[in-house]
């Protein structure tokens, strides 16, 4: 298992490093020069030589990616291009709302999930089953930008039950969780009746019924627990697409997370909040696909060593 | 192959009681839906069961003997239904209690093990709480005492250091071991039935006697009834005080080990038994009955053993013949029976 972690971290390491140094080469490539943009933005008195100097845009790439990743994980996140704030205040104050609303949406998705798929493998081809995988087809093909005006025009527009955008109040939070949870809800939703449906075809639980424990106790504590790595595994990959999707989501319903600030940066080509901000989401997405790979391996007995008896 | 088998041991004879039958099965009919339509696996099957008896029920692979066993614990596969019969257990018919009451009995007063000891368990759960499983679900003990039952079972079932033991999960047990635990959670409530499904199929054969020395003890022990499943005649031949023999869905010859041994009357049996002429061993049989058990979709209306018997007369393809007494305790379904010849 120690082995396993090391390997898997060191694994997480290398994307992370390829990952980000493609974000950082992607940001030299697009259109316009940093340092143009800066010398044409109105209030900067700099001319664009001035700028590369600065930035040390005359380097190799590569040295200036070494500098730039050396100083990010010094806790260095630089200054905004735009208006000279730091990054990192930037960060601070939209972070907790991102991992707020993906927590939310995160919770949102398993807790409709888990309960509709166990009990649909329960009541296979029930009616109750049928709804369930209607809701699951629904939600994965209504693309969630779709889905999120859809939201608004309803509960907003027409119902006034919920405010269109913003994020003052409780209520905010509540379309862009939904927005941002159906589509994980609607794939969790799947793996979880196809892998109850996998369990309750085995023989433990044969077993269990043959001693007479009762249907509940078989569904919730021994398949439940036995269906979960592939569901921990998918979590993962789940909360991976979630925070690609706040970008989208946040944006759609001005919810001040990283993603929003993220588009904010780039459609203002502000260079250094775009990048850091892009490869700090890109080391979150790869963070949590260790956690998921890790958490799977913890899910499953049959890899966890049992020091001692054996 | 000329052979005798040696009579069994009398112990086995008496151990039953005379009383009224701990369990008895009457015509019963099991069905699995397949396409279009309903085949019978099991077709009329009756037989007792007496306290402290072992009933072995033997026939080849597919003569419907896993599925009557699941009949009686009504844990048929969802394919599978009871279309007919009563299963008469302790004064009330199983097939007429509600889904509760049936579990309340599951694992309570008849239990079941099964084949496959490597995936009978789960895999994600101790030992020791798999068996206080079954304490919890019955009865009232408290965690303490729960945990005291489940370990001195398993010391009872012969598993070293069993109270250390309780804590370790399936994975790490062999498949002798995982058999015995098996045995522990259907025998720690202590109840009057076993069913045995192919108990020691899958193990090899030191632990296969030990496991079914266990089982000849507890039955004397506990005045256990036992069903014992098994396409090994050795087995039965070893422990069984009664057996009946099952092909294609019915019962062929049902009676006493003694007279069943010594004087085989049904050309199945018959056949059986001289494919097996080493009874304690496994070895590769020097006899198979030629052709194969017919497929449920195509049973012959008169004799289904017709196709491969030698003693067939014309009668046996005409009419489908009854289960009769042909001694005491020996009924026989069969128009043309030959005394047994090796
Ligand atoms: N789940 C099932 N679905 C369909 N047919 C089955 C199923 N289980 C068993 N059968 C059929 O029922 C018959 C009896 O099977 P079974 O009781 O398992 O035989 P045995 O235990 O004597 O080997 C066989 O013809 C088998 O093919
Ligand atoms: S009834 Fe006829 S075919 Fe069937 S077993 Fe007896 S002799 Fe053979
Ligand atoms: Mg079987």
């Amino acid at each position: 298992m120690t082995r396993t972690v090391a390997y898997r971290s060191l694994y997480a390491l290398v994307i992370l490093l390829i990952a980000s140094f493609a974000v950082f080469y992607g940001m030299r490539l697009a259109p316009g020069d940093v340092a143009d943009v800066l010398a044409s933005h109105p209030t900067g008195q700099l001319t664009a030589e001035r700028v590369r100097e600065d930035l040390g845009l005359n380097k190799p790439i590569l040295v200036q990616y070494a500098t730039y990743m050396g100083k990010l994980l010094r806790g260095d996140l630089g200054l905004s291009l735009i208006n000279g704030q730091p990054i990192l205040t930037i960060l601070e104050s939209s972070a907790g709302y991102t991992l707020k609303l993906a927590a939310v949406a995160a919770l949102l998705s398993l807790i409709m999930s888990i309960p509709l798929g166990l009990l649909g493998a329960w009541k296979r081809n029930s009616s109750f089953d049928q709804g369930t995988m209607l809701i699951a087809v629904l939600g994965m093909g209504i693309p969630n930008f779709f889905l999120a005006i859809l939201l608004i025009q309803v509960f907003a527009v027409w119902l006034k039950w919920l405010p269109v955008a913003g994020y003052e109040t409780p209520q905010h939070i509540i379309m862009p969780a939904i927005a941002l949870a159906a589509e994980a809800m609607a794939i969790n939703l799947r793996v979880v009746r196809s892998s109850v449906l996998e369990q309750l075809g085995l023989d433990y639980v044969r077993t269990l019924h043959a001693k007479g424990v009762s249907d509940q106790r078989i569904l919730w504590l021994h398949v439940l627990r036995n269906a979960l790595p592939p569901i921990v595994a998918l979590a993962g990959v789940l909360m991976r697409t979630l925070l690609g999707y706040t970008l989208i989501v946040e944006t759609i319903f001005r919810w001040p997370g990283l993603g929003y600030q993220l588009v904010n940066a780039v459609l203002k080509r502000d260079y250094t909040v775009a990048q850091t901000l892009a490869i700090l989401l890109t080391a979150a997405v790869i963070l949590f696909n260790l956690l998921a790979d890790l958490g799977q391996q913890w899910a499953d007995p049959r890899t966890r060593r049992q020091a001692g008896a054996g | 192959m000329a052979r005798s088998f040696p009579a069994p041991v009398s112990l086995h004879q008496g151990a039953a009681d005379a009383g009224p039958p701990l369990l008895e099965v009457r015509h019963l009919v099991t069905e699995i839906q397949s396409r279009q339509r309903r085949l019978r696996a099991v077709d009329g099957v009756s037989f007792q069961v007496r306290r402290g008896e072992i009933l072995g029920l033997v026939g080849e692979s597919g003569c419907g003997k896993s599925m009557t066993a699941l009949s009686l614990m009504r844990l048929l596969p969802p394919a599978a239904t009871i279309a007919q019969g009563e299963v008469w257990f302790d004064g009330q018919d199983l097939l007429r209690l509600s889904p509760k009451a049936m579990r309340r009995i599951r694992g309570h007063r008849m239990s079941m093990v099964f084949q496959e000891p490597m995936t009978a368990l789960d895999p994600a759960f101790t030992i020791g709480s798999q068996i206080t499983e079954v304490i919890h679900a019955h009865g009232t003990d408290s965690a303490a005492a729960a945990r005291a039952r489940a370990a001195a079972m398993l010391d009872r079932l012969g598993i070293p250091n069993a109270a250390r033991r309780l804590d370790s999960y399936p994975h790490q047990f062999s498949g002798g071991m995982r058999q015995r635990v098996m045995l522990a959670l259907a025998l720690v409530m202590n109840p009057q039935l076993l069913i045995a499904d192919e108990p020691t199929t899958a193990l090899d054969v030191t632990i296969q006697a030990q496991i079914l020395d266990l089982v000849a003890d507890l039955r004397r022990e506990l005045g256990l009834g036992v069903v014992l499943i098994t396409h090994n005649l050795g087995v039965i031949h070893e422990i069984a005080d009664r057996v009946a023999v099952m092909y294609a869905g019915e019962i062929v010859e049902i009676g006493s080990v003694a007279r069943i041994f010594s004087d085989p009357k049904h050309p199945y049996t018959q056949g059986l038994l001289r494919s097996m002429p080493y009874l304690y061993e496994r070895r590769p049989s020097l006899h198979v009955i030629a052709g194969r058990v017919p497929d449920l979709g195509i049973m012959p209306r008169a004799c289904r053993f017709a196709a491969r018997c030698a003693n067939r007369i014309d009668q046996c393809t005409e009419t489908h013949p009854e289960l009769r007494e042909a001694d005491r305790d020996h009924e026989l379904r069969c128009y043309n029976p030959t005394p047994f010849a090796r």
